[in-house]
């Protein structure tokens, strides 16, 4: 009991940062014509931010559930790292006690997790089910939150929150180079080459008649993620040793 | 109100998400990743996203409109803006926008 509550109390950063952001994802859901239960019933069963934003995103573009999910898959793959780092803290549990933990593994979960850790503190099964449990709610309120203010608000301004969605991504865009730039220039190097290789693509094959939306889409995020991962081994290389 | 596609959709996250989540812990010998694979994992991400936007941001209604609010809005966000404001603040703009001109 006293480790639940040591793991909400962790859990306190990661709810400031979860509410504004699915409070958006409200909204966002509603304005791409999903009801309320739709919104609320996907953050409380995907529990993943960044996939739930591209699935509205791909559902809106009218894309088929088998393309969405496995574009969603490939972005959370990224999470078998995180998992395996935190899973290392947990192999004396009970098999169903870990199963359900592993629900909760995000990315600000594992932040907070392994930062702890790190400091040289123990991540007991309580203190984990805490800080995930902080987390979900947050998550899954600010949902509910969002959703709800999406039915309330002008209808004028739904309209202009047609360009919310646009905007939330290049948001994220933005994100993903900031934190590349973080870890040196040949991350940011890399980043970028990967998103403007991946939009080369899109754009290309959109214009092909007969490949629609969904065979594009993943083509462009596995090709621009491979032409990202090529490009400084070719020209970057040189300035590696003077950026140390 | 449910959505027959949406909750098939989130059905099949839910089971992409949480088989990657739970392996490592049901299964200890996942230590490490190749690192080409983390690698590409870390590129996914930007790829995904910039393949969203464009060309689909092209066919909004307001087109000049919607590449200036993407545009402020990729900026804002390099400038350390949050997330969130850069929405609310973008989609307001927006309005103010539509309803003036």
């Amino acid at each position: 009991m006293k480790k639940l509550v040591a793991g909400l109390l962790a859990s306190l950063p990661i709810v400031g940062g979860y509410v504004p952001v699915a409070i958006t994802f409200g909204l966002i859901a509603r304005s791409a014509d999903l009801s309320t239960f739709d919104s609320v019933a996907a953050s409380l069963i995907v529990f993943a931010g960044a996939a739930q934003f591209l699935a509205v995103g791909m559902y809106e573009a009218g894309l088929p559930a088998v393309q969405i999910v496995f574009a969603g898959f490939l972005l959370n793959l990224r999470h078998l790292l995180m998992s395996s780092v935190i899973a290392r803290n947990c192999s004396d549990m009970r098999r169903i006690v870990r199963s359900i933990l592993a629900f909760g593994v995000t990315d600000e979960v594992f932040g907070v997790a392994s930062w702890r850790s790190a400091e040289g503190g123990e991540i007991r099964p309580g203190f984990l089910a805490g800080l995930e449990l902080g987390a979900y709610l947050a998550w899954t309120l600010g949902t509910l939150a969002g959703a709800i203010l999406g039915d309330i608000i002008p209808s004028g301004l739904r309209t202009a929150m047609g360009m919310a969605l646009y905007a939330l991504f290049a948001s994220l865009l933005a994100g993903q180079v900031r934190a590349a730039h973080r870890k040196g220039r040949r991350r940011l190097v890399r980043t970028i080459s990967a998103a403007a290789a991946a939009i080369a693509i899109n754009v290309i094959l959109r214009e092909i008649p007969g490949f629609g939306a969904g065979t594009a889409f993943p083509v462009a995020m596995v090709g621009g993620a491979i032409v990202g991962m090529a490009v400084p081994a070719g020209g970057a290389v040189g300035t590696e040793g003077t950026e140390g | 109100m449910i959505t027959l596609q949406w909750l098939i959709v989130i059905l099949g996250l839910f089971l992409g998400t949480y088989i990657v989540r739970a392996l490592p812990f049901w299964w200890d010998k996942i230590d490490s990743l190749p690192r080409g694979l983390t690698r590409f994992l870390e590129l996914v991400p930007a790829a995904a996203i910039g393949a969203l936007i464009f060309p689909d941001v092209f066919a909004l209604s307001e087109l000049w409109l919607a590449i200036t609010a993407v545009s402020v809005a990729f900026a804002l966000t390099l400038l350390g803006l949050h997330l969130t404001l850069v929405v609310i603040v973008t989609v307001l703009a927006a309005w103010i926008a539509m309803a003036v001109l």
